[in-house]
């Protein structure tokens, strides 16, 4: 059964590594990376999780390390620490209502939309309503920074998979490589 | 590619705040030594800016500064100066951005390519804001035909998204765009700097 997101609801985004990193950091602004998921009428999608039907943190973390899982299977289970490995590390949140899914240019969808068994799973799609590359180019730019900029910080995991592997970013790195610095970072005001 | 003139298209990346909590943006436990440690140090100009990106590149190679403030004084002068890291440290990380560029059209290389007219066009504005003495931008690319420049400065970002020959720019602050404008040819596009 499909449901309609509503304003309460809450939206968590797996974090997969190297995906949503720069170089080693987790930032904001990989968290919504619109380009590589296409379409046939050109528009973009990515995936999330409706927490509505995934509601404790277990759940989501049993979600983000199977789709490491699966993509890992993808390119033949790569070694730990081969830079075609990818690792779950965790995943962040916002509540759907605080989303402004319109800008000049582009509109955001959330859909829930069950997927691979995962009864949670909501297609986010980006269409984007102005021509030119560029012009399509800096909306995907734009609308992922601002998706990214309402989700709190990372929840972190470890994927039981990964336990001892010592190329895990979080084993690797710490819980600084999933601090993010956009949004709601009340302790660094911007310029006056 | 950068150019003065009042009626070319332009960005201003960057405005300038005496306390540095409030003008640098950094990961973890790099931002908070150097709030501890500089927070009444920094006061302006470009010493100030020399011992950020310095800092920044010595407590651990995988950092990046993220601020984007351009110098004060002559390059001549800093180079004399005995706060010059700023140079070497900027020129490096500079160095990297363009390796890593230059790979983004290497299908060998097991990641997304990129098209070779966004890259060059990429590595040319790199150049503009490396000879600007500029602190370089976080680099990041999508869709197989744009790569974005990316600084941060408190609660707003800045993005250039760059295609083939053209530029595109958004100023984020507050979850609102504040600015932004597309398909600028490249040699149209003119970086501000309003400190």
């Amino acid at each position: 059964m499909l449901l309609e997101i509503v304003d309460d609801d809450v939206i968590s985004r797996c974090i997969i590594y190297p995906k949503f990193f720069n170089g080693n950091i987790h930032t904001d602004e990989l968290l919504w990376h619109f380009g590589n998921n296409k379409d046939d009428n050109g528009v973009y999608h990515e995936s999330a999780v409706l927490r509505r039907l995934a509601p404790t943190e277990k759940d989501v973390h049993h979600i983000g390390c199977n789709i490491a899982s699966l993509q890992n299977e993808r390119v033949g289970n790569p070694d730990p620490g081969d830079n075609k490995r990818r690792y779950y590390c965790g995943f962040r949140s916002a509540t759907f209502g605080d989303f402004d899914l319109t800008g000049d240019g582009y509109i955001i969808q959330f859909i829930h939309c069950p997927e691979h068994d995962v009864e949670s799973h909501v297609d986010v799609s980006l269409t984007i309503t102005v021509e030119g590359k560029n012009a399509k180019a800096s909306r995907r730019t734009e609308a992922g920074l601002n998706l990214a900029e309402v989700f709190g910080s990372a929840s972190e995991h470890i994927c039981s998979v990964d336990s001892k592997d010592v190329h895990h970013p979080i084993t690797k790195l710490g819980s600084d490589c999933l601090v993010f610095t956009n949004g709601d970072n009340d302790s660094l005001l911007g310029p006056s | 590619m950068a150019n003065n003139s009042p009626d070319r298209d332009s960005v201003t990346i960057s405005r300038w705040s005496s306390s540095f909590g409030n003008m640098i943006q950094i990961h973890g436990r790099a931002y908070e030594e150097l709030q501890n440690s500089y927070f009444n140090t920094f006061s302006s100009d470009a010493i100030q800016h020399a011992k950020m990106v310095r800092n920044v590149f010595s407590s651990t190679s995988e950092l990046q500064p993220l601020v984007y403030i351009k110098l004060q004084v002559p390059r001549s002068k800093i180079e004399n100066s005995s706060e010059n890291a700023l140079s070497s440290a900027a020129k490096e990380y500079y160095d990297s951005i363009s390796s890593e560029l230059n790979l983004l059209n290497d299908k060998d290389q097991g990641q997304e390519v990129i098209e070779e007219g966004a890259i060059n066009t990429a590595l040319s504005l790199i150049e503009s804001l490396k000879n600007a003495e500029y602190s370089p931008p976080k680099v990041t690319w999508h869709g197989g035909d744009a790569v974005v420049m990316l600084w941060a400065v408190g609660d707003t970002t800045y993005a250039i998204t760059v295609t083939d020959n053209e530029l595109g720019y958004v100023v984020r602050r507050n979850r609102k765009s504040i600015r932004s404008n597309d398909s600028i040819v490249a040699d149209k596009f003119k970086l501000e700097d309003l400190r």
